[in-house]
């Protein structure tokens, strides 16, 4: 053999030997007194920050729960780095392990592509942040999700925007699957209720460039702008809109909720809208959760949505897998039946497996003596 | 549209300060360093590390740049220096201490973004209100580039750190210590990175990935304005920045930025493969 | 077992695409570092194709669309900058992918294209991994090796050998350089053409994310750390780019940092690895060749 060839054996020896430890790891963690939950975030490139508030979230509910539970919780964290494929890979590594049930795939669109095996494997796949409208039909039974999809939170944009009398509106949303998904259902229903889109300008996430969008803004002079924006970039957006004294209404979704668009936005944040699910005042387990927030994180305020959902997740899931051991159909059944009071609101499920919400309120920021606070403007009609 | 006309002045100099400190150590050493673009990263983080232990302003700016620049000559030293004279080599090399710097940002600081708050307060200048930042971009930019062409061209240690890439030897046989000055170059280079990361900190947010977007255009910047000219890296600058606002203004989307510029690239090579302002160098 | 597949159609995937790049690099000296480009371009077409109603003949169909795009594109890019400095070339390239990039974005959205179903090969049914692995991947990946191990015993491999060594000697007996440089550039695009139509077919979808400066760079590394000029050095770089990663971030997981901290601790280790091969072993593993720094390659 020449000296290549043992090079390349040696190297591909060391590849297998190091899959091989890693198989027999494997096998002793597969104990009885542990559940296994898979979590599949994007911890790499633009979107870490918003992978990492979801782990963060979802670890201090594993936290909790083995502190108080004989069987314990592990959450195999896995990094899709934003590709599909990577993802898929990552859920069949799951299934391959024994693992079951998945509390999260970040990303609409690497959902969407998973669930097909999803479902072909008789997995469990519960997400607290995907927003896809199709989601529901591809998931079938096997889907559940506690955020509301970008179809139900359009709509009741839509409706509060044009009952309000803002009938010319902008758009303004970052170039990704999220933000263009939420574009594409606005604009649609937008229309449908007597409104018209006059202007769309798009970015991408961490671009802070604003100035010749914003006066491209001032140009159109719209009633009302759309944000769908990442809390930082839209709290940007906003500060750089006072400055050159524009005159809109701006509202945005639940992208707008925790405390970065406040807190970076500080003044220009004072008058922008925005439409959450959900109970007018918070709930005893949302003011518990951002107590263990602030303890661990040393977080001076809100916690962010992300966190809250994947705490709120963990939680669901956990709910129903002590109450119907690890059965996927039972844990299913169990789930379309729960009635959970999570940090995010009061959590049910239809029968399309999406968050049962009673009511849609829209908020204000308000700002006074450099504190802000969110003022509940009252529920929305459909 | 004066706004959008300061605004594209300002992103023009920015970029420009950014590929300054690039295109120092491509026109001695040959070779494209990616890493240049974490360097702006870090240099902004420095800034905000000495913030939060109190250190004001001045002297938060000064240890960020200074450290930077430190920083700049221990990659030299142990990523570029063995690999000399192999460009892709070394490329790759900064790619691979891009990616080293990167994870120990994000490892340190997470990946939130932060607010700089250097330089925050309002001037008026000229009748319009500007971000102090925005002012001190334009004055180092009106004193960094007019002060780099004269060592470059009139002083004994610029020449020879531009005639380091050509011929080696023959600038060492004149006793100048030729590893000291690529030391001293990358100093420079990543120094400037520092400041430009500081501005861009300070005008919009520190975010681990915030110098890849100017670097790319700094890279795009230094082709298009070609190799010796430092009044092409200005004007090309400049020009950039004007051109991504009246795009952005024009299409309404971000999205459209990238094309454009490297179409323009590619336009520009085909036409002048040395450079708008490049020099063809005799070849020996 | 679907795990397995899935790592084996992707080490296959990646490891061609190594073998693909190597012809540019090591043949001619093209430093394609926008090779995922091409990649991309693959993509789109078999994807656009597929996306219409498959027919019988969809599939010989969406691979010669997409190599043919891949060679056409290849060549015009080749002729229009093969002229230029080697570095100006290595930015133009990467501006080439990102253009690619963007126009993959416009055209479909950043979710790219999804559903797409797989085609028939002579009757057979592609649905099951294996048999996709088997029927498609492994023939190609064969027909790939075959065809650089082939090129590397003929004439033409010196002949390419000799305008990397000397430009000058090679016109005067009669070789043009630039149409031998740019014959293997649109070989080695169209082959990462054809492996893009052939992932999309694996995967039902196409991805833009794959698409980065990045990832080229990756694939950049991937080439020298396996080896250049090397069969077998692409498949190392294939385990590079596909296994590696994941079996470090699940090593990592059991490690004292838990679960947390696995990814950017594997970005770490990717960046030292990289350093450590492009310094101390500049063949890479089992390459056949080093990297040609003569002046400016042009």
């Amino acid at each position: 053999m020449t000296s290549r060839t043992k090079v390349f054996a040696a190297a591909v020896a060391v590849v297998a030997g190091l899959g091989l430890l890693i198989a027999v790891l494997r096998l002793g963690t597969g104990r009885s007194d542990t559940v296994r939950i898979g979590s599949i975030l994007v911890l790499s490139g633009n979107y870490k920050s918003q992978g990492e508030q979801i782990r963060d979230g979802q670890t201090i509910a594993m936290d909790e729960i083995n502190a108080r539970s004989r069987i314990k919780l592990d959450i195999v964290f896995r990094d899709s780095e934003g590709e599909k494929e990577i993802s898929l890979r990552n859920v069949k590594d799951m299934q391959s392990q024994g693992v079951n049930f998945i509390g999260e795939i970040f990303g609409s669109t690497e959902a969407l592509h998973c669930l097909p095996f999803i479902r072909q494997q008789n997995m469990l796949f519960i997400s607290g942040v995907d927003t896809g409208a199709s989601l529901s039909a591809a998931g079938g039974k096997h889907f559940f999700r506690i955020m509301p999809s970008d179809r139900l939170a359009s709509q009741h944009l839509a409706a509060i925007a044009t009952a309000r009398g803002y009938k010319k509106a902008a758009i303004v949303f970052a170039n990704d699957v999220w933000g263009k998904g939420l574009k594409d259902e606005m604009e649609a229903e937008y229309k449908r209720l007597g409104g018209e889109t006059t202007l769309v300008l798009d970015t991408v996430k961490n671009q802070d460039l604003f100035q010749p969008l914003v006066a491209r803004l001032k140009a159109d002079r719209p009633t009302v702008t759309f944000l769908f924006l990442y809390a930082r970039d839209a709290a940007n957006f906003v500060k750089e809109a006072r400055r050159q004294g524009i005159q809109t209404e701006f509202m945005g979704t639940d992208n707008l909720t925790g405390s970065e668009f406040a807190d970076v936005g500080e003044d220009a944040a004072s008058g922008v809208m925005y439409v959450v699910p959900g109970p007018p005042t918070a709930s005893d387990r949302r003011l518990h959760f951002q107590q263990l927030y602030k303890a661990k994180f040393g977080a001076s305020s809100e916690p962010p949505l992300f966190a809250t959902h994947g705490y709120d997740t963990v939680h669901v899931l956990w709910e129903a897998i002590e109450a119907s051991g690890r059965d996927v159909p039972r844990v299913i059944s169990y789930l379309e039946q729960v009635h959970y009071d999570g940090a995010s609101g009061p959590i049910a499920f239809d029968r399309n497996h999406e968050l049962v919400v009673s009511e849609y309120r829209l908020k204000a920021f308000r700002r006074s003596g450099g504190q802000t606070t969110v003022e509940d403007l009252g529920p929305i009609g459909r | 549209m004066t706004d959008l006309l300061i605004n594209g002045v300002v992103i023009g100099v920015l970029i420009a300060l950014v590929a300054l400190g690039f295109a120092l150590t491509f026109s001695i050493l040959k070779f494209i360093n990616f890493a240049h673009t974490d360097l702006i990263t870090v240099g902004g983080y420095l800034a905000y590390s000495c913030g939060r232990l109190k250190l004001s302003v001045v002297p938060s700016v000064i240890v960020a740049t200074v450290l930077t620049g430190l920083l700049g000559v221990v990659i030299e030293r142990l990523a570029y220096r063995p690999l000399r004279g192999q460009r892709l080599s070394m490329f790759l090399s900064s790619f691979g201490v891009s990616i080293l710097l990167n994870s120990s940002i994000t490892l340190c600081f997470g990946s939130t973004s932060r607010t700089l708050p250097i330089a925050q307060d309002a001037v008026r200048v000229a009748g319009r209100t500007l971000a102090s930042a925005e002012v001190i971009a334009l004055c180092l930019f009106l004193v960094l580039l007019p002060l780099s062409w004269f060592i470059f061209r009139k002083t004994q240690y610029g020449l020879a750190a531009r005639a380091i890439s050509e011929n080696w030897d023959g600038v060492a046989l004149l006793g100048i210590p030729c590893d000291r000055l690529v030391s001293c170059v990358f100093f420079v280079s990543s120094g400037l990175a520092a400041l430009a990361g500081i501005l861009l900190g300070s005008l919009y947010s520190l975010s681990p990935q915030m110098g890849h977007k100017y670097g790319i255009w700094a890279f795009v910047l230094v082709v298009v304005a070609g190799f010796g000219s430092i009044f092409g890296i200005a004007t090309t600058g400049l020009f950039a920045g004007l051109l991504i606002t009246a795009v952005m203004y024009c299409f309404g989307s971000y999205t459209f930025v990238n094309a454009v510029l490297f179409g323009i690239l590619t336009i520009v090579l085909l036409v002048r493969p040395d450079g708008l302002f490049g020099m063809r160098l005799r070849r020996f | 077992m679907q795990l397995l597949a899935h790592i084996t159609a992707h080490l296959i995937i990646y490891s061609a695409l190594v073998l693909s790049l190597s012809f540019a690099v090591s043949k001619v000296n093209i430093w394609s570092v926008g090779h995922l480009g091409f990649f991309g371009i693959g993509s789109v077409c078999a994807a656009a194709l597929l996306a219409t109603q498959p027919t019988l003949y969809t599939f010989p169909c969406t691979v010669l669309v997409a190599a043919t795009a891949g060679a056409l594109l290849s060549a015009l890019l080749g002729f229009a900058t093969l002229r230029l400095k080697q570095d100006f070339f290595v930015i133009l390239s990467l501006a080439f992918s990102e253009v690619v990039l963007g126009v993959c974005i416009s055209w479909k959205g950043p979710a790219g294209f999804n559903n797409l179903a797989r085609p028939t090969v002579l009757g057979i049914s592609l649905e099951d991994d294996w048999v996709f692995i088997g029927v498609v991947l492994l023939p190609f990946f064969i027909a790939a090796g075959a065809v650089f191990v082939r090129f590397s015993r003929m004439r033409i491999d010196r002949v390419c050998a000799l305008i990397q060594a000397n430009e000058e000697l090679a016109m005067v007996l009669g070789v043009s350089p630039l149409y031998y440089k740019v014959g293997c550039f649109c070989l080695a695009s169209a082959t990462a053409s054809v492996w893009g139509a052939l992932a999309t077919i694996y995967a039902r979808s196409t991805d833009p994310n794959q698409i980065s400066i990045e990832s080229n760079l990756l694939l950049f590394s991937a080439l020298l750390f396996g080896g250049l000029n090397s069969l077998r050095g692409s498949i190392l770089g294939g385990l590079l780019l596909v296994v590696v990663p994941s079996l470090l971030e699940a090593t990592l997981s059991y490690s004292p940092f838990g679960g947390n901290y696995a990814a950017e601790f594997r970005q770490l280790l990717m960046g030292c690895l990289l350093i450590v091969v492009v310094r101390w072993m500049p063949k890479g593993l089992v390459g056949a060749t080093t990297l040609n720094h003569s002046r400016g390659g042009r």
